[in-house]
């Protein structure tokens, strides 16, 4: 078997047949896997924790934006809050990226929209209150995460 | 929650690609997986770890294409797992699973690799414990290709090339349109820099034979 002599797809399978023997995945790896599904199948949202708050153009009448960054593990959202004369208004944005059903719970009041692609959405007319914004990725599921409460 | 048995490891011979000739009884690992979805979504839980064995050596692959060390390897292949649970009702064809999952697992690998600024790529003495320093009796063989030439050889090329030839070993389907995103190439020259990567091993390779 000489390397010019091998084709394209050879060749990719000589590298695959490598890759398998020298860097095999861990012996535990199956394990660690079902474990993982394990707990996600308990339905407990990921508690999204505040991880930093930064106001802008904030004026004496507390009226302007501020951009709150929740974070655990892999996850991260932003969420970029201004005040409107009709409530408050919540541009968010969630990586991973996912389309999904977005929820804001503001003492007691529910509301819901979709996130795109790119994993934004948007809320308006939000009253003010201790809210919590979660993400659900698929009809019927539990929440893949949930911020911790933030004050509105 | 459903306490799910441990797989059994011999269960299930599973081919890692495309390649037909190389094991003839063995079962691509996207059809074993596309089967073993279907009996868990008909409600066999054990299903699962099938679905577990034969995805994750493919998984595995793919997210070390991206060079994380074997730890933050380990969590991404697990967060993919999670994600599946969180997000299977979105496959509407079961026999895409394998390649929901891998689209999945490279997601979260470049993601990962994006956050971790500071992320230090694997060192080679961090990967080679795995390889044998002697050649063996049958690697001494004439014109045979080597393990060890192998990983020489690839080690020589760019971090886009071992990345790219990484993915597409291991994803018979890869979607060019995400790799593209994530190499920074254009959609229409992946297949190009597929092959001239593939010229350039080819290069390497003649070279260590004629040293």
């Amino acid at each position: 078997m000489r390397p010019e002599t091998l084709d394209d797809n050879e060749l990719l399978d000589a590298l695959r047949d490598m890759w398998m023997r020298l860097d095999p995945p861990p012996e535990d790896l199956d394990v660690l896997a079902i474990q993982a599904i394990e707990r996600a199948e308990l339905d407990d949202p990921i508690v999204l924790e505040l991880m930093s708050e930064d106001f802008a153009f904030e004026n004496v009448r507390g009226e302007g934006e501020r951009t709150l960054r929740f974070e655990a593990g892999t996850y991260e959202v932003l969420l970029r809050i201004a005040r409107e004369p009709e409530g408050h208004r919540i541009d968010g944005w969630s990586t991973p990226a996912v389309h999904g059903v977005v929820r804001i719970e503001c003492d007691g009041h529910e509301r819901v929209t979709d996130s795109d692609a790119l994993g934004r959405f948007a809320f308006v007319g939000i009253g003010s209150g201790t809210a919590t914004v979660s993400l659900t990725e698929s009809p019927g599921a539990a929440p893949a995460w949930t911020t911790a409460p933030f004050t509105l | 929650m459903t306490v799910l048995p441990q797989p059994d490891l011999q269960a299930t011979v599973v081919s890692m690609g495309v390649g037909e000739s190389r094991e003839a009884s063995a079962r691509p690992a996207h059809a074993v997986a596309a089967d073993a979805f279907r009996s868990w979504l008909d409600g066999d839980r054990v299903a699962m770890t099938r679905l577990v064995h034969a995805m994750n050596p493919v998984l595995w692959h793919v997210v070390r294409a991206y060079r994380l060390d074997e730890a933050t390897a380990k969590d991404v292949v697990q967060e993919t797992w999670v994600r599946f649970v969180r997000g299977y009702s979105s496959i509407d064809d079961p026999s895409a699973v394998a390649a929901w999952l891998m689209v999945t697992a490279r997601r979260e690998a470049w993601r990962t690799v994006k956050r971790q600024a500071d992320a230090t790529p694997v060192e080679p003495v961090a990967l080679e414990p795995h390889l044998e320093v002697a050649p063996s009796a049958e690697d001494t063989a004439v014109d045979r290709i080597t393990d060890a030439d192998l990983w020489r050889c690839v080690g020589t090329l760019s971090d886009r090339c071992q990345r790219l030839l990484r993915i597409v070993a291991f994803d018979d389907k890869p979607d060019y349109r995400r790799i593209a995103e994530e190499t920074g190439m254009r959609v229409g020259s992946i297949g190009p820099t597929r092959s001239r990567c593939l010229d350039r091993l080819r290069a390497a390779l003649v070279a260590e034979g004629q040293r």
